[in-house]
């Protein structure tokens, strides 16, 4: 496992008015998913986890589609309920001047075009409530045509814990070899 | 129903296992980029306040 941390120090230097915690307590990153496409897939399957202990995860994403034969939306589902409109999603996407704004009753992660490459940051909690809650930030596609955009997705009903999250892509096999999922689990 | 490659990771003990897998692939949905700054000029040439 890697870890590395962020300590409340460098945020408290530059403000003298707040006293200096006797216990600094770190925010620790661990390392809990790393692993690359071998073979290119449809669907990616984390099980195992419990982010009633863990607290939130991070999840990196770097794909490619891997068919050529058009774009493709990766959908993110949680605890194996795959059902798209047990979720909403708020999206803002810049493309050029031109932007799209609005909200789905699906899950939509991320739409890299043919042969196009996808970077997502994800963060991912039970929030107060009990909703998972999914706040990201994406950028895909290249040079002319380069999206960029932040969205937020809930599910609809509140979960008693996160156990497993799934990303699935619109066309089969379309998740290219060599993509990259990370998944740090953050204890803060 | 479509087959296609799952990858299963357990984030417990890090085993990773492919399988072919029948799926019901949800469709590709196309966001609709509106570029309004432009349709706004575009209307006040219509109206003749550019």
């Amino acid at each position: 496992m890697k870890y590395f941390a962020l300590t409340k120090q460098h945020a408290l230097l530059s403000d003298v008015s707040t006293p200096h915690l006797a216990a600094e307590v770190p925010a620790l990153f661990e390392k809990i998913v790393d692993t690359t496409l071998t073979a290119a897939a449809t669907s990616i399957d984390v099980t195992g986890l419990d982010i009633n202990t863990d607290k939130e995860y991070l999840l990196i994403f770097r794909c490619k589609e891997a068919t050529g034969g058009g774009g493709i939306s990766i959908r993110i589902y949680i605890n194996n309920d795959t059902t798209n409109t047990n979720y909403y999603t708020q999206y803002m996407i810049g493309d050029g001047a031109a932007a799209a704004c609005g909200r789905d009753n699906d899950c939509l992660l991320v739409n890299p075009a043919a042969s196009q490459d996808a970077d997502v940051q994800v963060w991912i909690v039970r929030d107060v409530t009990g909703l998972a809650r999914i706040t990201l930030t994406e950028c895909y596609n290249t040079t002319t045509a380069i999206n960029a955009g932040f969205k937020g997705i809930t599910k609809t009903a509140t979960v008693t814990n996160i156990t497993q999250i799934t990303l699935t892509s619109s066309g089969a096999n379309s998740l290219a070899i060599g993509s990259r999922l990370i998944i740090y689990k953050v204890s803060r | 129903m479509t087959l296609g490659k799952v990858l299963t990771i357990d984030a417990k003990t890090g085993e990773e296992k492919y399988e072919e897998k029948d799926l019901v692939l949800s469709p590709h949905i196309e966001y609709k980029f509106r570029d309004l700054g432009k349709e706004i000029d575009d209307i006040k040439k219509k109206v003749g306040m550019d």
